[in-house]
């Protein structure tokens, strides 16, 4: 895993992967239960980083334009791409940030450590999509599982 | 949505008070009077996303709008910081300097077990665009702009500008 990053990223889509509903980075899903399994910077990053699909963003103005300092190594966003890539939310392999199109909902295990708001939130969300908790759990496992079992398939950072 | 609202201007971040180190196990968000005069952005609008988060970091931005959508109950401390994923056993000194931030641009006031949040908070001024960079700039000048069309206002007069009531939410 490359830690530092390169002065440029170059944002496409990658593909999806999740199967299932997943929910898009403009989602008010992301941001009232994403935030407690990502942390709030991951989220709007994810969000920000969509508004640069299929162009170039220099990385010290992308954690500049996010609060995240710059200081010249970009610790902060290093670890903020780390982190979203943990979740398959892109994979950044040199200068190019491929993004996911979406996440898939929170697993049980998620909602558990995310406490009672966003479980709240999370049931008030899959009635107004008219989704079925049990069922977006399941998928929500095996998106979960997808990821761990194998890891080549989920978007992480690749050294350059 | 983006509106306009009483008094002004630009807040010093540097002469606020310092704020508590901890909070109080339980807060009650109530709704409190708008601080601002000049443009203002609700909760939910994608400019405290988009450049908001420059000036004041993404949990402050997140925390804003997670205590609105708490108004008028009792939340247990542990919980919003569970649901903002401040974890850790400084979680409840980071929420305190959160919360503290948003007093500082008076987007809130800290009255101890309650919270009065204010319905919206300004645009950035100069000095926080400039923080904010040319991606930011970029992005409040894209939300002006929308605000200003979506109202037909005219080019506001002297260089002020105008963006009128949005009226938009994300998501």
């Amino acid at each position: 895993m490359s830690a530092v990053l390169p002065p440029k990223l170059r944002v496409v889509l990658g593909p999806a992967q999740f199967s299932g509903p997943v929910v898009g980075p403009h989602d008010p899903y992301l941001r009232d239960c994403w935030t407690a399994a990502l942390g709030p910077g991951q989220v709007l990053c994810y969000r920000r980083l969509h508004q640069f699909v299929g162009s170039e963003v220099p990385t010290a103005a992308l954690a500049r334009s996010l609060g995240m300092g710059t200081t010249p190594e970009l610790p902060r966003l290093a670890r903020c791409l780390s982190r979203l890539a943990e979740f398959g939310a892109l994979r950044v392999e040199g200068d190019t940030c491929r993004l996911a199109p979406g996440l898939r909902y929170l697993t049980r295990g998620e909602l558990r450590r995310a406490g009672p708001i966003v479980q709240g939130l999370h049931a008030v969300h899959l009635r107004r999509q008219g989704l079925e908790p049990p069922r977006i759990a399941a998928l929500a496992a095996e998106g979960a599982r997808g990821l761990r079992r194998e890891p080549g398939l989920a978007m992480g950072m690749v050294a350059s | 949505m983006i509106g306009r609202a009483p008094d002004s201007g630009r807040v010093d971040m540097g002469d606020a008070q310092p704020g508590p180190a901890q909070l109080p196990d339980r807060l009650r968000g109530e709704l409190g009077r708008l601080a601002y005069s000049g443009l203002v952005v609700g909760p939910d609008h994608p400019y405290l996303f988009d450049c908001w988060v420059a000036v004041i970091g993404p949990t402050p931005v997140l925390c804003f709008t997670r205590l609105h959508q708490l108004v008028g109950t009792e939340v247990d401390t542990g919980a919003l910081t569970d649901s903002l994923g401040l974890v850790g056993a400084d979680a409840g000194v980071r929420l305190a300097r959160c919360v503290d931030k948003l007093a500082r641009v008076r987007a809130l006031i800290n009255a101890g077990e309650q919270i009065l949040l204010s319905p919206g908070i300004r645009v950035l001024l100069e000095p926080e665009l400039d923080l904010g960079g040319d991606l930011v700039r970029d992005l409040h000048e894209a939300h002006l702009a929308k605000a200003r069309s979506r109202r037909s206002l005219p080019e506001p007069p002297s260089g002020r500008r105008s963006a009128g009531n949005l009226g938009e939410r994300e998501g």
